[in-house]
């Protein structure tokens, strides 16, 4: 009977490689099961793909922006805040996938390895965000029928209180758009704010002015001059005007393309690089966990004149609205900001609070000197060009863009800055695909975007 | 009162998905602590050697004699064989010598020709040296491992029926009013059924295997209970007969020398009974594995052969080592396995295909046959795959199934999507949405009890197999025959491997095969082989020794049987 007992050290041999295979489906299940949880054919949690148990999404004033009624998903009875918030909080099929419904699909659904779907009340966990539906709806208004984006935050907290993409659409005309095949709402499902890189424009004179600070103890001193232009490498940068000779400040408010041109080669490739990888450039985004496309900058092994036309914007300078306006929100606090996000609380139906966010994290841009000589250029900007008349109450800062996107195609209209204002410190970025020079187009979004916050944001 | 009822079918839920986990983990635990407690051997008789003061103990009612040191009774010497001869005990006959091969043996200085029984006080000759067979009365008298692990049954047996009544509440509180009367009948038949058996029993022996039977049948039922409510009653009765059979059968394996003449009787049965299948038998999802008898009862036999599959392969020591005769095995084997492939029953094949190199390896103990017979099977289930449409289909979508989530991916897919939903603590009894897939209660019934029960009882089914097959190992080293062994490994690893295709088939972790998890899955000819098939883990553990025989060849005095010359 020994060698029988020797030979059934098979049967610890088999129990051995069963329990392997039970250890090998527990790893998948830790790292795959919220993805089975949540594909769309868990009938516990959809219906006929669309989410059906998922609790409300709010806006910072308890406006709901999605609802589950009965099994069914109801938005916001208002058809511009479901326009203008459908990219923050997404659609009902998940096309979206920037969208807080796909992104928080298991928080709202209350999804947990632990708990699988199991509620109690079963209906899901609320989220409330940090936007304010009706700061969304003036900007969608002020987009109007255009392409484009409007994000604005409180750069002292990180609050995203506007986050606005076009083109977008109506979640109760969604068959039409999945219908549609003429193109007419190509790229709806792209939230720009997150997903797009745009040439910024005049706006990256931002960064060329910040470098060229801190290269030229006496930059107030230099002056360039601007003859409707100026001859680099043997070719021409026109300028919009004749500005003649110019300092930093009068260069600044003006947008002067020879001045930032000739400024970009004498600050040098190795200065304006770094600058532009301290304004975000070349770094990866995250809003909420919700990663962002990446802005672009590479200017190794150019010549003079790419120098210059990178110093201004173009050249191959990608942009990314949420990197902007973290860069902005860090200029205008001093040189850090927290990052920005639009998840403020997750809660389960019994009062739970679920989403405890310590770690959001912020940004460091530039040191607090630039930032406040940068400040003062922007400032200088809005009372010396854009008109302080344009926003009454508020103490702006701000550059306007005009971003060249290709030869007979109208180029995008940027408009960036930021409030000085306690009570009100908002960082914004507007941008308008093909909307013509940005002090007029995007300027104008701008201001009435900041006056809606100001009459319904209360900090 | 529909509202107070849904409350309270909340409440309760909140609270039992909790507690039945708890349980089942606590039950299994306590189950295994008895089983695996280590019985102590009892001394049967003792060999004293002539001429030197060395003596052997006999603690087996089998016992291999012989040079090399996996023998029981290792004589070191030249002129001994590697392996020469085997000492068994039976109660009818007392103790059997047989040599191995041409072996030489003397019994009281008379050559033995083949076997011989012996007595008290004979003297056996191997190899020129000489013993004294001595019954041991005073020895066995202190000896107690079989009283000793009644103690705790009872403990077992209250903690089952709490698992199984907090889990019939939780089925009922979802059928609320329309609770199927034969659902309740089902489970309070039982309730019942099982206390009798245990009382019957006495709480005694190793009723701990057949209460971990009634734990995975009990699952079993749940599953039937919420997807198909009517089968319920069905399987409580397949059941009542699984355990009369494995009841009858180990009454059966007491005798072993009736047990080894009844295989013949068996293997014949078993091809008559294939032969009929293959032409009377009906077409049901690709397989033509179903008998219909009349218009009620319909069966699969290569479920109820699975038993005699073992019962035909394992065979005595004696058996093994006086007569290597493992073709007469092979034959019978490729006969089922052979009869399964024209009924285009691939996963059972496969079943059958590896508790045969179970059994080929228990028996012959050499590893390098089966290694060739696996690399021909290997490439035998490459051709298969493919050539067979219906296999090769299947085959497409494994490790894909997610790309093919609407056709060969569909029942995956909606398992581990059940599985994922159900959570370690799972949604309640009746609870789940598994329900709608082809196949839910019996192929995917992983996704099923992870999804309405979790993860956690899931995976105490998964131990319960496990518990087995250690239990299976660890009698080997003292049961009575090798035949116990060999037939408990092979069921063993028969129920592991089957829970393993079923397990890891619908999770995508291998093809799947459509295969049953034995007592869960829903089916009758299920539940009865799975019964019948325990009464080989049952039996191993039956007897740890046997029971005190010193009293008998003293009794019986000087009416020796002389050897057989």
């Amino acid at each position: 009977m020994k060698q029988m007992s020797l030979r059934a050290i098979v049967m610890l041999i088999i129990s051995g490689v069963f329990l392997a295979g039970l250890i090998v489906f527990c790893c998948f299940y830790v790292t795959d099961a919220s993805d089975w949880a949540l594909y769309p054919a868990n009938t516990h949690l959809f219906n006929d793909g669309q989410i059906s148990r998922a609790g409300k999404i709010t806006d910072r004033n308890g406006t709901v922006l999605a609802q589950t009624v009965n099994g069914e998903r109801i938005y916001n009875d208002s058809r511009s805040i479901r326009k203008a918030t459908l990219h923050a909080v997404g659609d009902l099929d998940g096309f979206i996938k920037t969208g807080l419904q796909s992104q928080y699909l298991g928080a709202l659904c209350d999804y947990n390895l632990i708990d699988g779907v199991y509620q109690l009340q079963n209906t899901g966990n609320d989220l409330q965000t940090t936007l304010d539906a009706d700061v969304c709806a003036t900007a969608l208004e002020g987009l109007g029928n255009d392409a484009g984006t409007v994000g604005v935050y409180n750069y002292k907290t990180g609050e995203v209180i506007c986050m606005v993409s076009t083109p977008t659409y109506d979640v109760e005309d969604a068959d039409d758009v999945q219908k549609a095949k003429d193109g007419a709402y190509a790229g709806v499902y792209i939230n720009r704010f997150l997903s797009a890189t745009y040439t910024p424009g005049s706006t990256f004179k931002i960064i060329t002015a910040a470098a060229g600070i801190d290269t030229f103890s006496d930059i107030y001193e230099r002056e360039y001059v601007c003859q409707g232009g100026v001859e680099i490498d043997g070719e021409w940068v026109s300028c919009m005007g004749y500005h003649g000779t110019q300092t930093l400040t009068e260069a600044f408010a003006h947008s002067c393309n020879a001045y930032f041109s000739q400024l970009a080669v004498d600050v040098g490739q190795q200065k304006l690089d770094e600058f532009a990888q301290k304004a975000g450039f070349n770094q990866s985004f995250a809003m909420d966990g919700i990663s962002a496309a990446t802005s672009f900058f590479d200017i190794s092994a150019t010549r003079d004149i790419d120098l210059a036309w990178a110093g201004m914007g173009q050249f191959t300078n990608m942009m990314n609205p949420l990197q902007y306006i973290t860069m902005l929100g860090g200029i205008a606090n001093g040189g850090s900001t927290p990052n920005p996000y639009m998840v403020e609380s997750i809660t389960s139906p019994m009062g739970i609070p679920l989403h405890i966010n310590l770690f959001r994290g912020s940004t460091t841009v530039f040191d607090s000197k630039i930032c406040a000589e940068v400040t003062e250029l922007m400032r200088n900007a809005v009372k010396n060009n854009y008109g302080t008349w344009r926003f009454p109450g508020l103490d702006v800062c701000a550059k306007s863009g005009t971003a060249e996107v290709g030869e007979d195609q109208t180029p995008h209209s940027v408009f960036v800055g930021f409030t000085t204002d306690e009570d009100l410190p908002l960082a914004f970025v507007v941008l308008v695909e093909h909307g013509g020079a940005g002090s007029s187009r995007a300027c104008n979004i701008a201001a009435s975007v900041l006056q809606s916050a100001r009459e319904h944001v209360v900090f | 009162m529909d509202q107070l009822l849904t409350q309270i079918q909340n409440y309760y839920l909140f609270a039992a998905r909790f507690l039945i986990p708890l349980i089942c983990i606590y039950l299994l635990l306590s189950c295994a602590r008895r089983l695996f407690a280590s019985g102590k051997n009892q001394t049967i008789a003792r060999l004293v050697m002539q001429d030197s003061a060395v003596d052997f103990d006999i603690t087996s009612q089998e016992s291999a004699i012989g040079r090399s040191a996996i023998c029981d009774i290792r004589l070191n010497l030249p002129s001994v064989s590697r392996r020469h001869a085997v000492l068994t005990y039976n109660e009818k006959f007392g103790f059997k010598i047989s040599a191995v091969g041409n072996a030489e043996i003397r019994v009281n200085d008379i050559p033995v020709d083949g076997y011989a029984y012996i007595q008290n006080g004979d003297v056996v000759e191997l190899g020129g040296v000489k013993f004294c067979l001595t019954a041991v009365q005073d020895i066995t008298s202190g000896s107690h491992s079989a009283p000793r692990r009644s103690k705790g049954a009872v403990f077992e047996a209250v903690m089952l029926t709490l698992f199984q009544l907090l889990a019939f509440f939780e089925i009922a509180l979802h059928y609320q009013t329309e609770l199927p009367v034969s659902v309740a009948a089902a489970f309070g038949l039982l309730i019942i059924g099982e206390w009798i058996y245990f009382a019957i029993r006495r709480f005694r022996g190793n009723i701990q295997i057949e209460i971990l039977g009634l734990f995975l049948t009990t699952f079993g039922m749940l599953v039937a209970a919420s997807a198909a409510p009517s089968s319920t009653m069905k399987l409580l009765l397949c059941a009542v007969i699984g355990v009369g059979l494995l009841s009858g059968f180990c009454f059966i394996f007491r005798d072993i020398e009736l047990t080894m003449k009844l295989r013949y009787f068996v293997a014949g049965a078993t091809i008559l009974l294939l032969v009929v299948n293959l032409i009377f038998g009906e077409n049901l999802n690709g397989a033509r594995n179903w008998i219909r008898l009349g218009s009620v009862i319909s069966f699969q036999p290569s479920e109820l052969i699975k038993f005699a599959f073992i019962f035909v392969g394992a065979a005595t020591l004696e058996r093994l080592l006086t007569a290597k005769n493992i073709v007469l095995f092979l034959g019978f084997s490729c006969c089922c396995i052979g009869a399964l492939f024209l009924m285009r029953d691939f996963g059972t094949a496969s079943i059958y295909f590896v508790t045969m190199l179970i059994i080929c390896y228990m028996r012959s103990g050499d590893i390098r046959p089966i290694l060739v017979i696996l690399a021909v099977a290997v490439v035998g289930a490459v051709v298969i795959i493919n050539v067979m449409p219906y296999v090769t289909n299947r085959f497409e979508a494994y490790r894909h199934v997610w790309e093919m989530a609407a056709d060969q991916g569909y029942q995956q897919t909606r398992t581990m999507i059940a599985i994922a939903s159900g959570g370690l603590f799972g949604l309640g009894g009746g609870n789940g949405n598994l329900y709608k897939v082809a196949a839910a209660d019996t192929d995917l019934v992983f996704g099923f009890v992870c999804e309405e029960w979790g993860m956690i009882a899931a995976f105490c089914i998964c131990a319960s197999f496990i518990i087995l097959a250690i239990y299976a190992f660890k009698c080997t080293r003292r049961t009575g025959s090798a035949y116990y062994a060999i037939a408990a490994c092979a069921a063993a690893g028969l129920f592991i491997f089957q829970a393993s295709l079923n397990i890891f088939g619908s999770t995508d972790l291998l093809p799947l095969t459509g295969v049953t998890i034995p007592f869960v899955s829903n089916g009758g000819s299920s539940m009865i082989a799975s019964w019948a098939l325990l009464s080989f883990i049952k039996a191993i553990g039956q007897q740890t020794g046997p029971t005190l025989p010193a009293s008998s060849p003293a009794g019986r005095g000087v009416t020796s049987r002389r050897a057989r010359i």
